[in-house]
């Protein structure tokens, strides 16, 4: 397969984090299409968490890997700055993806009277206020729906950027982060929107699963003592999750003697934009026993099957902007006609046009590397920084 | 280009149209008996109609004030305030009872969250006397991702404050939607009305299910009509909610 050289598999590198990674990009295209059928099917169907969480712990992942490991060899003040300059072209493509989208969103609604283009994804605002408008995206305080994922990364690798040289004392971070976090869930802690009361996924609150991402690359904890506890416990909770998911959340009256008790009581209210604390024990269970079925090793991460997502999860970021993209050109052919083949079509333009994407990117990224062997000396990684990253985007 | 999928669409329109016709109501949607039976009686209705007259509030964001987003441009606007569910209850209440007299306040706004729409509620609820408070909300809270445990709260303070003022409260849950369905997560909120709703004094219509039906037969769908029909579905989406939403007023009355 031709394509196969796009695809960075060194002997160390941890393709299950790419898989993952993929896999939560293509989720959150099914997921945010009007009546795609296979949006039925992703993660959020089955466990309390869904696709952000998988991208935002794999980004703390990635951002360990790529910046945290390389602390001891360039110092804080550079490798903050690494983590800046990404954090800046995080914001360029959010930038960029506005105005693209909103150019889609907004002439799809008056072509086509679709009003509530403007109201769903909340850029009746834009309108409103045009002038206030660009001010406040410019801000990140203005975030249309779809479109507020791409800040709360913005921010966390700014915070990341920040606390780098906590990474020397893991504990420590950890304990402060947890400290945020647990200070949101009392006190609602958020940053400030133009549009609702708070950012829609409060970067205080998640970048605690940021964190714990960036410590499991930098400071990987060793197997418990009592794993086999950790794996029935983690178990529990997914299986709680599935129950609560599945059973109770459609029909929260069906199982009366479970409906009135505490345990639908605190779970079936679950908030995402504070990332309710079951959301975060369910994907940390997600993780753990994701670490423990699937080894490191496992041949079908390095088969062709696979992949498309390794290829799609190794270029996140311009796999995840075209993902945006895509899925409103879907959406237009869902309601122009819904049926099987309609279904079949949007989902493989989908898959295509970000694969393709995520080719295109891996191939920029490769091309003339072919002449110049690849140098692993430090000046080669100095030039190209983007190139050590697992998410060059 | 555009006349081919706008000419396939009107066909269908048309091939759907002897379904329409069959339907028990005069805007072409299927009202099943079940969804216009509230859970509980609705007393004070009772006894309001007893004495010869109801009076209503109706509280809610976009679809109760008949504000979909204005800000498309005046061409594009969809603003009827007369017309939007509230009104068209009215309307077939009136049909209904003939006798009776119906008066009818609407509050709120488009995006407002039940949190912002607590302190109307009381306000109005001190100034004047009604039977029957309906009160929509949900939508923008999971739009906004709010938390759901404080959507509970004030819907308690609410519910507790409608009791006092000796009204009967019905909560009217989100409108169907695709777009919502993908890119909110609805059931956390849903779950809180349904628990907000088993307190007697409290009842859910269930507009989620209702207008899902209507979808998942075709009868109506906003997600996939045309220029032209779309502000006919509206309106005829306003006066079937209408008359679905009389029946359960009149239905929890007479189960008293």
């Amino acid at each position: 397969m031709p394509g196969m050289d796009l695809i960075r598999r060194s002997a160390t590198r941890d393709l299950r984090v790419d898989f993952f990674r993929g896999l939560a990009l293509w989720w959150i295209y099914t997921d945010h299409i009007p009546g795609d059928v296979l949006g039925g099917y992703s993660l959020q169907n089955f466990a309390m968490c869904d696709a952000t969480e998988v991208f935002v712990l794999l980004a703390g992942y990635g951002a360990g890997l790529s910046y945290g490991m390389r602390l001891n060899v360039q110092g804080y003040i550079s490798s903050a700055a690494d983590v800046m300059r990404r954090a800046w072209t995080l914001y360029v493509a959010h930038i960029f993806l506005f105005v693209l989208f909103t150019a889609q969103v907004t002439y799809s609604a008056t072509a086509l009277n679709r009003l509530n283009y403007l109201e769903e994804s909340r850029l009746d605002v834009l309108g409103d206020d045009p002038y206030r408008s660009i001010l406040e995206v410019v801000l990140l305080r203005f975030q249309p729906s779809l479109l507020n994922i791409l800040p709360l990364y913005v921010v966390l690798m700014v915070i990341f950027a920040a606390t780098i040289w906590l990474l020397r004392w893991p504990r420590v971070l950890f304990g402060l982060s947890f400290a945020v976090y647990v200070l949101v869930r009392f006190t609602s802690l958020n940053l400030d929107a133009w549009t609702g009361e708070g950012w829609y996924f409060d970067p205080f609150a998640w970048q605690f699963l940021f964190v714990i991402g960036v410590l499991l690359a930098c400071a990987p904890m060793r197997v418990p003592v009592h794993h086999r506890l950790l794996d029935a416990a983690a178990a529990f909770v997914v299986l709680l999750g599935i129950m609560v998911t599945v059973v109770i959340e459609p029909h929260p009256l069906r199982l009366d003697w479970f409906s009135g008790s505490a345990v639908l009581h605190y779970l079936v209210i679950e908030d995402k934009t504070g990332l309710y604390p079951f959301r975060l024990l369910s994907i940390l269970a997600l993780t753990w026993l994701c670490v423990r079925l699937i080894r490191f090793d496992q041949p079908w991460l390095r088969s062709r099957w696979a992949a498309p997502l390794v290829l799609l999860g190794q270029n996140s970021l311009p796999v995840f902007c075209s993902g945006i993209v895509f899925g409103f050109v879907a959406r237009l052919g869902l309601e122009y006609d819904d049926r099987t083949p309609m279904q079949i079509g949007i989902n493989l333009f989908g898959a295509g046009g970000m694969i393709a994407v995520g080719a295109l990117a891996a191939w920029y990224r490769t091309k003339g590397r072919a002449k110049a062997p690849r140098s692993v000396s430090a000046p080669a990684s100095a030039l190209l920084p983007v190139d050590a990253q697992p998410d060059t985007g | 280009m555009q006349s081919l999928p706008l000419a396939c669409l009107l066909v269908t329109l048309v091939a759907t149209g002897p379904a329409w016709a069959q339907a028990d109501s005069p805007a072409g949607c299927a009202i099943p008996t079940e969804m216009t039976e509230p859970s509980a009686p609705l007393q004070r209705v009772a006894t309001a109609l007893a004495k010869g007259g109801l009076d209503i509030l109706a509280l809610g964001s976009g679809s109760t004030v008949g504000d979909s987003g204005a800000s498309g441009g005046a061409a594009l606007a969809y603003q009827a305030h007369e017309r939007s569910f509230p009104y068209r209850m009215v309307d077939a209440l009136r049909a209904l009872r003939p006798g009776l007299r119906f008066t009818l306040t609407v509050a709120g706004g488009r995006s407002m969250t039940a949190d912002a729409m607590l302190p109307i509620l009381r306000h109005e609820l001190a100034a004047h006397h009604y039977d029957v408070v309906l009160w929509q909300t949900g939508t923008v809270e999971a739009v906004q991702g709010l938390r759901p445990d404080s959507l509970r709260s004030v819907l308690e303070d609410g519910a507790a404050a409608a009791d006092e003022a000796h009204a009967d409260l019905v909560l009217v849950d989100p409108q169907f939607s695709r777009f919502l369905r993908a890119n909110a997560d609805l059931s956390p909120y849903e779950t809180v009305l349904t628990q907000i709703a088993t307190s007697p004094p409290v009842t859910l219509f269930h507009r989620f299910d209702l207008t899902q039906a209507w979808v998942n037969s075709g009868q109506i769908d906003l997600e996939r009509v045309s220029r032209e029909m779309r502000d006919k579905t509206i309106a005829a989406l306003n006066d079937c909610l209408g008359e679905a939403l009389a029946r359960y007023v009149l239905a929890g009355a007479a189960e008293h």
